[in-house]
């Protein structure tokens, strides 16, 4: 369909279009991406936000490395950005982002959606992301292994649908993807 | 972290792969696709072919045996690996460039999950998504097995429903109400699967799984829900997750309807809640007998009050008690402060009907969680999302609401980027006649109120002063008693205990050396904005006589802004313009407020300060004193107003360069005024013809020369006829506003050309 951005097309984002520059060098991995060329727009918001929000914070980036996922995602700022009508899509939107150092992960919801279930889905994937896919350390698993976002957000957001998941549920779905993981 | 470097050498190399090596590829890949196992090199390349095909700006054609080989592996394999990286490959490829690329829906049930991604990524129509929802239905009839493939079917619907609810047909939804409401309401109560117990195993001495238990460990009092906890969970328990997270945009998309008519209103979303109440006091007993979306409403609400009782088990009454008590519980519990913003709308949807005082809900979320929360950026959100959606019924339900303005602007003062666009639709319903003068103020002063909250959370943070000296003055002033007055006015939660402060200098002072810090930085470049959009829509609520005070606010503030850098001169640039527009719309407002403005433009000072406000007030009193605007403007008001803008003129020239705008504006206005009483004609002909003569000492550029004695050039000629001069510089307001078409008299020429034009036969 014409303009449509499909939550569920996990193309993530590993296209060089995707992939853009943000300020001083970060790079955005959206989670919900639509057609590439409809990513700019939002991205570029999401990357005005970030950077002003850690300016206006004053905060000192702490540089974590490999194994340190866990004090990276508590050292990350987040927030939520409006993204009004035809930025890039036709209704309104909220972009959730969190800044983990130099990346930010994006989640964009739509307005009939619960923000706070939103939040913790964005949190504990891109724990995951960071752990799997070794996104601190300086390999390229990221690229290589796109099919491990794919099946991380099949489980996790399963075609853009966010999961009312107790500790139980998320442990049964974590469960599965350590044993795929570790293929 | 992956540096850039990497990972443009990586996609560059997929870039730059030859045509003829590409095709090699392809080749390999086929033939080993072609084999029976698949080991890791098939992923390798597969994971490979994948970023060949991702980092390419256009889509890429695969051969055609490939993508066929490719196709059938994504639809048949079951290894999840196969599956996932052929759908990904699969979909780089959309959209399908001709007949042989599109993949038909063959009745493939199960359809896995992965397949059924890359079907929805290339429906090109409604007719498309029709034909995919079928098929989906049809399988959940049947009892398919496997875990992925029919698990997904909801959130592959709340997808499809997302862009085309019209794809679903009338059957489609009411078959599917009905397995929601199974799904959500029968689960199974029993620990799904088996406990793992070493595997060697099997048969009567396995575990037997016990029930479900609650959060706490006691075992399950109710039905089955998503609070529910066990080792593990059965396929129905899983639907009946998949089924409470699809269920309020289900409901929205379908249930919008009251007595059962179709009424597909945008505005019938708040009557969703509302026909869930009123079912629920009507019938429970009976909910058998309810056709399939009723009985589904029925069993959401029920549902919902199971969670909220799981949640607190002391709560167990229906409907408002409930939301009620729950409000009670948590209004003083500030981690639950999101919480607050759903039982807010119900109270709103809902108070007037139940007849219940709403106010303690109001005070809480409109005064006590913005100011204590300010700085939490997604209840900021939630609330102006919660404000913009329900504007109208605020301001007719929530009278009170403007009265919390002070508070509200420091969700503003904290993060004005993100939240600017929000404030810009919200702030005209804070406009009233009785906030606007407080409200101008406030939003003057938005960059002391985000120094204010600065101090005030390090003042949370660090209670004792630091040793050695370190420490911010402005903390300090904040912390000091002698100032307290200060801080505490501007960090008022209500409004009605006045407009503005004494003391504001004082606590610009204070306030100094938070010109620097880039979140006030950042409100300072929010508030012209807002300026805009508040005097656009003050004009709409207010009379004559608040317009007046708004004048002088003005006139005051100018010079009482905090000292960031071009925040005054942004300031005065839109006090300028509306102050233009203000005097255009009301033209009387110049008589009235004459003393101020004159006193205003008769304090040569001001021109240094602010010249491009000072000479918007001279024109002002040039074009507006007149009689003619109101008939209060009396000869000796214009001989005063003339004294005055004289002596300006004669001592700027006399010493130092004034910029020749000043200069060319008091001409203008000099000559406007004595337009109108001719003893002063002579006054300021006197005045021009020395310009004439050149004694321009005073001018800069020469540039500058030329543009004023130019324009004294203009206006003695014009002052020689004094008649003329008069009808020029003060025009009735027929010239200033013409009729055109609708005046006799101007459309006499227009007529008798066109008849001209139109006999005319040469």
């Amino acid at each position: 369909m014409p303009g449509v951005a499909s939550r569920q097309i996990t193309t993530l984002s590993l296209s060089t279009l995707s992939l853009s520059l943000l300020h001083p060098s970060l790079y955005s991995i959206p989670l919900s991406t639509p057609s590439l060329s409809l990513l700019h727009p939002s991205l570029r918001q999401v990357r005005s936000a970030v950077t002003l929000s850690r300016e206006a914070s004053g905060r000192v980036l702490v540089e974590t490395v490999l194994g340190e996922e866990l004090v990276a995602l508590q050292e990350a700022d987040s927030g939520v950005q409006r993204l009004g009508r035809g930025e890039p899509w036709a209704g309104e939107r909220s972009a959730l982002w969190l800044g983990v150092q130099s990346l930010a992960f994006t989640l964009v919801t739509e307005p009939h959606e619960n923000l706070l279930l939103a939040e913790g889905t964005l949190k504990n994937i891109t724990r995951h992301c960071l752990e799997h896919l070794r996104m601190l350390g300086m390999g390229s698993e990221v690229l290589l292994k796109s099919d491990r976002i794919d099946v991380l957000l099949h489980r996790l957001l399963p075609h853009g649908q966010l999961l009312f998941l107790n500790h139980r549920f998320t442990q049964s779905l974590e469960k599965e993807l350590a044993n795929y993981m570790a293929q | 972290i992956l540096s850039q470097g990497t990972v443009f050498l990586i996609i560059k190399v997929s870039w730059e792969i030859g045509e003829e090596e590409l095709q090699k590829f392809y080749c390999r890949i086929t033939k080993q696709l072609m084999g029976k196992e698949h080991g890791h090199d098939v992923i390798d390349s597969l994971q490979r072919l994948h970023l060949i095909m991702a980092s390419t700006k256009y889509t890429r054609r695969l051969p055609v045996e490939l993508h066929q080989r490719l196709l059938s592996l994504c639809v048949s394999s079951s290894v999840e690996q196969l599956t996932v990286l052929t759908s990904a490959v699969l979909r780089e490829t959309l959209p399908p460039s001709g007949p042989g690329q599109i993949y038909t829906l063959h009745d493939h049930s199960p359809l896995p999950s992965h397949t059924a991604a890359l079907m929805l990524s290339q429906a090109g129509s409604k007719e498309d998504l029709s034909a995919l929802s079928s098929l989906l239905l049809r399988s959940l009839e049947g009892r398919p097995a496997g875990i992925l493939s029919h698990l997904h079917t909801l959130p592959l619907l709340n997808t499809i429903i997302t862009y085309c609810p019209e794809s679903l047909t009338e059957d489609h939804v009411t078959l599917l109400s009905k397995r929601l409401v199974d799904w959500l309401r029968y689960a199974s109560v029993q620990q799904g699967g088996v406990a793992s117990s070493g595997g060697f195993f099997t048969g009567p001495r396995i575990r037997q799984p016990g029930p479900v238990v609650e959060l706490d460990g006691c075992v399950c009092g109710d039905f089955f829900t998503v609070l529910c906890v066990s080792q593990a969970f059965s396929d129905d328990q899983w639907m009946n997750l998949y089924s409470f997270s699809l269920l309020r945009h289900w409901l929205i998309t379908y249930h919008n309807v009251t007595d059962g008519n179709n009424s597909t209103d945008a505005d019938d979303r708040s009557e969703v809640d509302g026909s869930v109440v009123s079912m629920v006091s009507a019938t429970s007993s009976s909910s058998r007998l309810l056709p399939p979306k009723e009985r589904l409403r029925e069993k959401s609400f029920q549902y919902c009050q199971r969670l909220i009782e799981q949640s607190d088990r002391r709560c167990v009454y229906r409907a408002f008690p409930c939301v009620k008590s729950l409000f009670g519980r948590l209004n003083s519990d500030l981690s639950c402060s999101r919480v607050l913003l759903p039982i807010a709308q119900f109270y709103l949807n809902h108070g007037e009907t139940a007849a219940v005082d709403s106010e303690c809900v109001w005070r809480c979320v409109f005064g006590v969680l913005p100011a204590e929360c300010f700085n939490d950026p997604y209840l900021a959100h939630e609330t102006l999302s919660f404000i913009r959606a329900n504007q109208l019924q605020l301001h007719s339900s929530v009278p009170l609401y403007t009265h919390y303005f002070p508070s509200l602007l420091k969700f503003l003062a904290w993060d004005s980027p993100g939240l600017v666009s929000d404030y810009v639709d919200v702030l005209p319903s804070l406009v009233t006649a009785g906030t606007a003068v407080e409200l101008l103020h406030s939003l003057l002063d938005l960059p002391c109120l985000t120094a204010a909250l600065t101090l005030q959370l390090r003042s949370a943070c660090f209670p004792v002063s630091e040793p050695g000296g370190r420490g911010l003055s402005s903390l300090e002033a904040f912390r000091s008693p002698a100032h307290r007055g200060l801080f505490l006015f501007l960090l008022r939660g209500e409004a009605g205990s006045g407009d503005t402060m004494d003391r504001l200098s004082v606590l610009h002072d204070l306030l100094m050396e938070a010109a620097d810090w880039s979140r006030v930085i950042q409100s300072a470049q929010s508030v012209p904005v807002l300026l805009h959009v508040y005097f656009n829509t003050v004009t709409t609520v207010s009379d004559e006589r608040l317009l007046a005070q708004l004048v002088l606010v003005l006139l005051e503030r100018s010079s009482l802004l905090l000292n960031i850098p071009k925040y005054t001169a942004e300031i005065h640039r839109v006090f300028s313009h509306h102050l233009l527009k203000l005097c255009k719309l009301h033209p009387s407002l110049v008589v009235d407020q004459s003393r101020e403005l004159l006193e205003f433009a008769g304090t040569t000072t001001n021109i240094h300060s602010k010249e491009d406000l000072y000479t918007h007030v001279v024109w002002v009193l040039g074009e507006y004193l007149s009689v003619s605007f109101d008939s209060r403007c009396s000869v000796d008001l214009v001989t005063s107003c003339f004294e005055a803008l004289e002596a300006v003129l004669f001592e700027i020239t006399s010493s130092g360069s004034p910029s020749p705008r000043v200069v060319t504006s008091l001409l203008s206005a000099l000559a406007k005024l004595a337009s109108r009483s001719h003893d002063l004609i002579p006054r300021v002909s006197l005045f021009l013809s020395k310009l004439r003569s050149g004694a321009v000492s005073w001018c800069g550029s020469e540039e500058d020369v030329v543009a004023v004695v130019t324009r004294g050039e203009e206006l003695w000629s014009l002052l020689k006829l004094p008649s003329v001069a008069l009808s020029v510089l003060t025009p009735p307001s027929l010239a200033t506003s013409p009729r055109w078409h609708r005046d006799a008299n101007a459309t006499l020429p227009p007529r008798l050309r066109t008849l001209t034009g139109l006999t005319d036969t040469r």
